[in-house]
């Protein structure tokens, strides 16, 4: 059975909570052009519903896996590495990991990922959008947390005031947040630099008092002008309603509470930009103020030369030392948080928690340069919380981490990022089978694309996660 | 609507305070009197690649400023935009009546609150207040004669006719 829905009809009839007044809004990429038709396939999904929230977690330009989630032993495997056996029987350079250790006991592993792309600015496209990058249609194209926020949208609550898609430093990978596509503006990302965030975002007493008195005085000024300015088109109204939202934000009292951090949790998540976004993320999802879509962006991974030379710049030591306890802190502190939407689950129960990076890095001995390059043949995808069993590991890569030699799961093609986006829109209950027709271009845009470099590709979810 | 450069700079000239972009980052001198510092300047639109404090960093990339290295993208449209007009040291900073802004010149220029009204829309919206524009103005300073004349110029920055008619 196919299901017609007409998108104009789904979005209008949605309430006006984080409306920015609609497409085409400031210029944005598509203007005035709506997609027809909503399709859902014939054969039908079935998502899991796990999760109420997603965080992802990118780890950008590609850590080095055979030294991290499929370690192998290797020539350069560094002197100072304690290698141990950990009770879910994985080998984990345990002194490196101090944190994310004993919090391993909660993470599934699929060690068998191959990816599209071996260079970061496609393969960071491909990590956002979910598909390969093709510069024909990519105006068109939204975000996966775009997706994700517009099927949320019927259930944001009244009192939700946050976004529903928030990141951390995206903006600062090489392909920058992607744009909504081909959906409105409202489902935009709202990328943060934590570091400004926490300065800008906590606004104490006065700082609210002093933005109530100056709105009285620009609504007063806005209502004056609006029969003058009448006529003038939905640009108008569009910013106006635009600026309200970003009113109540501001004033809602669990907005700036997000942003106000301790000195103990900013010691426990690192000071590092990777420890207050993680902080910062744990916090929004803790205010439960509307916001369901995380994408965490650590910058930095990318060791092409001196990997493993602490006196090099963004050295693998380094980076480790940043990621290590502000993830290993949100997994602890999302697990230790009530469920305030279902009595006697933590938030990790309800929040499904993706760490990977956009391909993996040369195994074996390092390159002339003591450096590890590309490599998008074999690589591992981590996951936690949303019923995840802790401790799977599924997949497996050679001796050497350089090539697939189980896949893991019923296809004999290695997964890909479009299966974990599948993964995701399951944990959230979204039927991924979903098509959008008629895009400007007048192609179809499929919520998980099943077009791969070399044929047709699998669509399915990963559901070995779960046990 | 404005871009971030043509915002910056359209916010600076309004208010009376231009950007500083100081150049303390010194190249190889390679002829004589060239000091080796970037030349300093004052609008944003002079500079060849972004510059600034990190409050401007992050007021210009959510108006969609480019780096110069790839194309300049459209502006993505996010709450973040009204967020940067509501509270960034970029407008909050400039509308304060200090450091020779145009709201403590004016308020030293003139007694008459309405003629500091008068010059505060002439500078900010290139147009004269509508008489009830002009009354609720004037009763705002009315209440304090200082916060209420920084209090109007924010409000007019964060129009929608600022962004699009400056």
């Amino acid at each position: 059975m196919q299901e017609m829905i007409r998108v104009q009809d789904a979005f209008r009839t949605r309430r006006e909570l984080l409306r920015y007044g609609g497409y085409g809004l400031l210029g944005a990429a598509i203007g005035g052009a709506w997609p027809g038709r909503v399709r859902a396939a014939e054969t039908k999904t079935r998502p899991r519903g796990t999760a109420r929230n997603v965080v992802f977690y990118e780890i950008s330009g590609a850590i080095s896996h055979v030294e991290s989630f499929d370690f192998k032993d290797n020539p350069a495997t560094p002197k100072d590495f304690e290698v141990r056996k950990l009770p879910t029987g994985i080998h984990f350079p345990v002194n490196f990991f101090p944190r994310l250790t004993p919090v391993m006991d909660r993470v599934a592993i699929m060690r068998s990922f191959v990816s599209h792309e071996e260079v970061h600015l496609r393969g960071q496209y491909y990590v956002q959008a979910g598909r390969p990058l093709n510069v024909a249609f990519a105006k068109e194209i939204p975000s996966l947390g775009s997706v994700v926020a517009s099927e949320l949208e019927g259930q944001r609550r009244e009192k939700d005031t946050f976004p529903t898609y928030v990141s951390f430093n995206l903006e600062s990978n090489q392909v920058g947040a992607l744009s909504t596509g081909f959906l409105p503006p409202e489902f935009s990302v709202f990328d943060l630099n934590p570091a400004e965030a926490v300065k800008g975002m906590s606004l104490d007493q006065k700082a609210v008092e002093l933005i109530e008195e100056r709105w009285r005085v620009l609504e007063g000024l806005r209502e004056i002008g609006r029969s003058r300015l009448s006529g003038f088109g939905r640009q108008i109204d569009a910013f106006e309603s635009f600026s309200r939202t970003a009113k109540r934000l501001l004033t809602d009292p669990r907005w700036p509470a997000a942003f106000k951090i301790g000195d103990e949790d900013r010691k426990r998540y690192g000071n590092t930009a990777a420890g207050l976004s993680c902080l910062l993320a744990r916090n929004v999802l803790r205010e439960d103020g509307g916001t369901r879509y995380v994408h965490i962006c650590q910058h930095g991974w990318d060791h092409h030369r001196r990997i493993w030379d602490r006196t090099a710049d963004d050295n693998h030591y380094a980076l480790i030392s940043a990621f290590d306890p502000a993830l290993a802190s949100l997994i602890e502190d999302l697990a230790a948080t009530p469920s305030k939407a279902t009595a006697g689950k933590s938030l990790l129960d309800e929040t499904l928690v993706v760490f990977m990076s956009e391909f993996g890095r040369t195994p074996g001995p390092l390159n002339h340069i003591l450096g590890r390059d590309h490599h998008k043949h074999v690589f591992p995808a981590m996951f936690a919380g949303a019923g995840v069993k802790g401790g799977t590991v599924l997949g497996a890569s050679d001796s050497e981490g350089r090539r697939c030699v189980e896949t893991g799961w019923n296809h004999k093609s290695q997964p890909r990022i479009e299966n974990v986006v599948a993964t995701i829109f399951s944990a959230l209950g979204i039927d991924w089978a979903k098509e959008v027709h008629s895009l400007p271009s007048g192609r179809t845009y499929a919520y998980v694309d099943k077009l791969g470099a070399n044929g047709f590709i699998p669509t399915d979810d990963i559901t070995g996660i779960y046990g | 609507m404005l871009g971030a450069e043509e915002l910056h700079d359209a916010i600076a000239t309004a208010t009376g305070r231009p950007g500083q972009f100081g150049a303390p980052r010194r190249r190889k001198v390679v002829v004589e009197g060239d000091t080796g510092n970037a030349p300093v300047a004052s609008m944003a639109m002079q500079l060849a690649t972004p510059r600034g404090s990190s409050d401007l960093k992050t007021f210009m990339q959510a108006f969609g400023q480019a780096n110069r290295g790839t194309p300049a993208r459209p502006s993505q449209p996010s709450p973040l935009q009204p967020i940067m007009l509501m509270r960034s040291p970029v407008v909050n900073e400039r509308v304060l009546a200090e450091k020779d802004s145009r709201v403590q010149r004016l308020l030293d220029s003139y007694t008459d609150n309405g003629r500091v009204v008068d010059e505060l829309f002439m500078s900010t919206l290139n147009r004269d207040p509508l008489p009830e524009e002009r009354a609720l103005a004037v009763t705002e300073m009315g209440r304090n004669r200082v916060e209420g004349a920084q209090n109007v110029q924010w409000a007019l920055l964060n129009l929608v006719e600022f962004l699009y008619n400056f």
